[in-house]
């Protein structure tokens, strides 16, 4: 297994991007926040931190999580009511 | 190279060491922030067990609880982020964790507690068929793996990345099965607690405990139910951190941890 840095093929790998997936030397991976990261991707990470995601998927997520939970509390009186007229 | 196959022993290890690093204060966290929620799910299948069959025709009143229920999950599905984090950054770093664990990344936060309410919602919905809850659990284990891993706001892909690590299903098996047993252990031990704190009262103290005898009973409800809780409360920090063992170490060859180790080998191997 002999994997080079996809920016100096010169350079044996040190890591792989956890985002683009590519190996990269130690020079070019940043470990932050206990992952690895290309100087591409470590920036494009820094970009879309800073919008903090599209609108849309913010509401998505949020109705989402909401309707979800909501469920959750009325299936929980419907699970126990069914169990407590069984026994 | 040769990458060693993913072994749950070998993650229950790792985990049971994560824990020893990390516990102090971080456990107290999920710990603190659990028991709202599982004394309302106390009060909630007392009520119910109470009311029995006409149990349907309370469904106001048992409605409310399951909010302040639900409510409270908020809480506490916060607390396991908190730890979730010390566990990965005490395994990451390979020292107890600081402040940084207080920094739960918000999107990471909201995407877990969608999948985790919907954990919930299988469980609930699917009680009554006991096979049900299992899947559940397996779930909320991954649930609670990835959380860390979700980067951007949307519905899908918390799912992805749970349906991407399903493949460790062997494992997380073996992990419900380990912490079933885990949590009966939990149980007898806090039983036993409560039994020979009773004992010493009553040999060296001369108290009457004839109130307390039956408080401390298996026959009452109450109290076995609290021994419940307090099992799982005391078994849940390990279950967490190996679930984030796991993960972190079925995604090891995408992380670079692997070729990292094959660099550090070869570089000892040079320098000799």
């Amino acid at each position: 297994m002999q994997r080079h840095c996809i920016h100096h093929p010169q350079r044996l790998a040190f890591a792989v991007c956890m985002t683009c997936r590519n190996t990269v030397c130690q020079s070019c991976a940043t470990h932050w926040d206990g992952i690895y990261y290309c100087t591409t991707c470590l920036a494009a990470r820094r970009t879309a931190s800073a919008e903090r995601g599209s609108v849309a998927g913010w509401l998505t997520l949020a109705a989402g999580a909401a309707v979800t939970l909501w469920l959750s509390a009325r299936v929980m009186v419907w699970a126990g009511a069914l169990i407590a007229g069984l026994f | 190279m040769t990458r060693a196959p993913l072994s749950t022993t070998s993650v229950l290890d790792e985990a049971a060491n994560v824990v020893a690093r990390a516990a102090a204060p971080w456990a107290a966290v999920v710990v603190a922030t659990s028991l709202p929620y599982r004394f309302l799910q106390i009060l909630f299948i007392e009520r119910v067990a109470e009311l029995g069959s006409n149990a349907t025709h309370y469904g106001r009143a048992l409605g409310e609880i399951a909010n302040l229920a639900i409510l409270a999950f908020i809480l506490s599905r916060w607390g396991r982020a908190v730890w979730a984090r010390a566990c990965r950054l005490s395994e990451a770093e390979g020292a107890r964790p600081g402040r940084e664990v207080w920094r739960v990344p918000f999107v990471a936060f909201v995407s877990y507690l969608f999948v985790a309410a919907l954990a919930e919602l299988l469980y609930y919905a699917t009680a009554i068929t006991f096979i049900g809850p299992i899947f559940a659990l397996m779930f909320a284990g991954l649930a609670i793996g990835t959380f860390e891993l979700n980067t951007r706001p949307g519905l899908a892909a918390p799912l992805r990345l749970i349906a991407h690590y399903s493949r460790t299903s062997r494992q997380l098996a073996a992990f419900l099965f380990v912490f079933f047993v885990a949590t009966q252990i939990a149980f007898i031990n806090l039983a036993t607690a409560f039994n020979a704190g009773e004992w010493l009262v009553h040999a060296f103290a001369n108290v009457n405990l004839v109130r307390w005898d039956v408080l401390l009973s298996f026959a009452n409800r109450h109290y076995v139910l609290l021994l419940i809780a307090g099992a799982v409360a005391t078994v849940e920090p390990f279950w967490i951190a190996a679930h984030v063992v796991l993960v972190r170490r079925a995604g090891v060859a995408e992380t670079g941890d692997d070729l990292r180790m094959w660099f550090r080998e070869l570089q000892a191997r040079w320098a000799r």
